[in-house]
């Protein structure tokens, strides 16, 4: 019997039975005192031909078939199932800013012997059939268009303006010309990216990455060394060894790269009790001067303004803003569910997460040369001249280099 | 006056129904139209802290191996790891499986306890003494975790304030039969909805013992597990959060559990939780209102979370409440048509915000055919019902009769690995 059938057949024996089960109103009442027909109704003539107790009937049959009604659906559900499955995780995931890079190689080493073929245009699959042309060094002319997956074993050149609409794979270095447009990029060597440059989604290099003016880059761009960014560059995802906007690291003495002395944390504790023992606990607003020093972590319930030169030697809870004002440090991570603003010179050596939106002004700096860390605003994140992060820089909103309006 | 106290009786009740309704339908609503807040789990940083892994295990031998195996693919960096499986008074080779996978992996620790109470607070606070990492890390025996879930989980702990994380628990065996089916949709309701809503909301996350860690420092700070509560990761949350510290909900962190495959087996699983769950409401009520750590927002949904296994109880009685001025006559309770619109409304949508929270998590989870199962879970609620009730009245009993709750371990029923 199908399944359909087997729903109906038990649909029907369900209807009969409540309907068989149940008894008739006037019987209902008539042994049960409590149980009374509505006055009202009870003043409803009987239909002609004596057909109340046919009506009854069919109530009872209605009133069944409301019952099951809802879980009809379900019944198809548990008899034919069409999503039973557990929900899908993704157990091999995991955090690399480099994944895309490395996932796509790996896919096209799979699906082609990129140093076994002859130069021209071979069928493999990657994630799906694809026509891929492989090159040694390579010039893509100005203004053209590339259909298929691009291997060059060499150097390549896109000429401005020129089009590639799916992904290249570069073994030396990149250039790509003002105005071009690539879907996805992965190169083992640097990767230079003129101005107003538009990548789709990726770009990941072994070595050191320069966009140009006003490009726009994605979804994600990954070097394995040094990534530079020009004024105006529009992102999402940066990640870089470290990543710097142009305009240039102000010169002199840097705090941020100085390891302050400080006392072991929580070496003085005896008994932890409530969260006090272990963190100095703000309520409203603060703001931490030159001088002052703190032997454990600042949770602040209010903004926190980290005076012009003060320092901080561990993390900091922040629920309102954060400030960093003009040569102060902040020695550990900063979470904060406001905006957070870094002024010139300013410095935290830990990650920066905000739920909000981060603004570093020029030659602010995030995380150690020593140790990768991450700058993540949730609505946005604003770059100014001679900006350097140690590591990786995400934002679900707008991403910008603003060097021109930084002051 | 018996029947004025009944009726108002039959008026509290669904008064904290319509309350718990309002509930759901915020968190609902925040999940599908308010800000989401980030978890830390994007945050990539080459300092990690040291990580200590317990999985109790009393008599295991079915998922022991799977379990470790799953832990040693992760990602986490060696020298910053241990693993500790705690063979707890098993009387199967769960011991000898340890033993032959520590040999191979120095990583892994067994802890063999074979004295002392049995029961998974009392081997924690054993495995808390000998464990090396400032964190500490839980998983129960039959849990998967995914290659980066040890990273993901324990980067939360950067932020000061956070005391304990919690993953998402996602059930592997859905395949199994009708319950398994229901416990998923209960699960994703749970854990997408109500849990991501708290964390959004600023209000009370809860850490829930596995799939998730703790400071190791604050647990034995706290002097350990009480071993008379059943519900250790309750306890823990509330101690937590009363001291002023956080629990951080990581909903992308997910980690397949093995949910039970019987109704008897969930029945005894949900009273012990019950039972647990209660007795720490009797032990924080107090402490949780006075704390001076804690807004407005979180001590109510604080209190609201302590009393999610009483909700149950009250609706039992309510019920059976209402049959007895049915009987009786009085079932003419408030006359007003206020009264009659909030009753109506309640009726109308009240009864569904569970249901709407379940669909709406599966519509998040990106799997809608399933939602054609939620009328059953009318059944499922039912079961809840009387097995929460009994489960109420035994904490009840143990904290005042100062009587010492068993442990039952869930039974397993793995046959495939998933897929």
């Amino acid at each position: 019997m199908s399944a359909r059938r087997r729903i109906a057949s038990l649909l029907v024996l369900a209807s009969i039975l409540i309907v068989a089960v149940a008894p008739a109103p006037a019987e209902a009442a008539e042994t049960d005192g409590a149980l009374t027909l509505d006055p009202s109704l009870q003043e409803i003539p009987p239909a002609a031909g004596g057909a109340r107790p046919g009506a009854a009937a069919l109530l009872l049959l209605v009133f069944a078939l409301l019952i099951v009604l809802p879980f009809v659906p379900g019944l198809f559900e548990v008899y034919r199932p069409r999503d039973r499955y557990p929900l899908p995780i993704d157990t091999i995931y995991t955090k690399d800013p480099r994944f895309f890079g490395i996932s796509a190689r790996r896919l096209l080493a799979e699906a082609l012997d990129v140093d076994g073929v002859a130069p021209g245009v071979h069928e493999a699959t990657l994630s799906r059939p694809e026509s891929i042309e492989v090159r040694d060094d390579h010039a893509l002319p100005r203004g053209t268009g590339q259909e298929a997956v691009l291997v060059a074993r060499g150097t390549l050149e896109i000429g401005a303006g020129a089009a590639c609409s799916r992904e290249v794979y570069v073994r030396g270095e990149a250039k790509v010309g003002e105005g071009a447009e690539l879907r996805a990029l992965s190169c083992e060597g640097d990767v230079e990216l003129a101005a107003r440059v538009m990548l789709r989604r990726w770009l990941d290099a072994d070595g050191n990455v320069a966009a140009g003016p006003d490009c726009v880059l994605g979804n994600s761009v990954a070097a394995g060394g040094r990534l530079t960014l020009a004024d105006g560059v529009a992102f999402s995802r940066l990640y870089g060894s470290p990543v710097v906007t142009a305009g240039g690291v102000p010169g002199g003495a840097d705090a941020a790269e100085v390891e302050p002395e400080r006392a072991p944390l929580y070496g003085d504790i005896d008994e932890i009790r409530t969260i006090e023992d272990l963190a100095h606990v703000f309520r409203g607003d603060t703001t931490v001067s030159p001088g002052e020093s703190f032997r454990r972590p600042l949770v602040v319930k209010g903004d926190l303004v980290v005076a012009a030169g003060a320092s901080l030697p561990y993390a900091a809870r922040v629920y309102g803003d954060l400030r960093v004002e003009r040569g102060a440090t902040i020695h550990g991570d900063a979470f904060v569910e406001g905006d957070v603003y870094l002024d010139e010179g300013a410095a935290v050596r830990g990650n920066v997460f905000s739920q909000a939106r981060i603004r570093l002004a020029p030659g602010a700096r995030v995380g150690r040369p020593d140790a990768r860390k991450s700058l993540i605003g949730k609505t946005g994140v604003e770059l100014g001249a001679g900006v350097v992060v140690h590591g990786y820089i995400l934002t679900d909103g707008r991403g910008r280099v603003s060097c021109a309006g930084s002051s | 006056m018996v029947v004025l106290i009944l009726k108002l009786y039959v008026v509290l009740v669904v008064l904290i129904m319509g309350i718990y309704a309002v509930r759901h339908y915020l968190f609902t609503v925040n999940r599908l139209t308010g800000d989401q807040r980030l978890f830390y789990h994007d945050i990539v940083d080459d300092e990690l802290p040291r990580v200590s892994v317990l999985i109790p295990m009393h008599n295991e031998e079915r998922v022991a191996r799977q379990s470790l195996e799953s832990l040693l693919r992760c990602d986490y960096p060696r020298e910053l790891l241990e693993i500790i499986p705690i063979d707890d008074h098993s009387d199967d080779g769960t011991g000898a499986i340890l033993d032959e996978m520590a040999a191979e992996h120095p990583v892994i620790r067994p802890l063999h306890r074979h004295e002392g109470l049995r029961g998974k607070p009392a081997a924690l606070n054993d495995a808390l003494l000998v464990a090396a990492g400032e964190i500490i890390i839980c998983f129960d025996a039959d849990y998967l975790p995914g290659q980066g879930c040890l990273r993901d989980l324990s980067i939360s702990f950067k932020d000061p304030e956070v005391g304990a994380v919690m993953g998402r628990v996602v059930p592997v065996n859905t395949r199994s039969n009708l319950l398994t089916r229901l416990l998923d949709l209960e699960r994703s309701g749970g854990y997408q909805v109500d849990q991501q809503a708290r964390h959004n909301l600023h209000l009370m996350p809860q850490y829930g013992g596995t799939v998730g860690g703790f400071r190791r420092d604050l647990a034995l700070s706290f002097g350990g597990f009480d071993p008379r509560v059943l519900a250790e990761d309750t306890d823990l949350t509330y101690r937590l959060y009363i001291g002023g510290w956080k629990v951080a909900y990581a909903n992308k962190v997910e980690c397949y559990e093995e949910v039970p495959e019987t109704w008897s087996v969930r029945s005894r699983q949900i009273r012990r939780w019950s039972r647990g769950h209660n007795y720490t409401m009797f032990k924080h009520i107090g402490a949780l209102l006075r704390s001076r750590f804690l807004s407005r927002a979180e001590k109510l949904d604080g209190l609201l979370l302590l009393h999610i296994y009483l909700l149950p109880v009250f609706l039992f009685t309510g019920i059976i409440d209402s049959v007895a001025l049915f009987f009786m006559g009085e079932m003419q309770i408030l006359d007003s048509l206020l009264v009659f619109l909030f009753v109506a409304t309640y009726s109308a949508f009240g009864n569904f915000a569970p249901f709407y929270q379940i669909a709406t998590a599966s519509l998040l989870d990106g799997v809608t055919h399933r939602i054609r199962l939620l009328p059953f879970l009318m059944f499922y609620f039912l079961l809840n019902i009387w097995t929460i009730t009994t489960g109420f009245f035994q904490a009840l009993t143990d904290r005042f009769m100062h009587r010492r709750a068993g442990w039952d371990k869930t039974s397993r029923f793995r046959r495939e690995e998933p897929a």
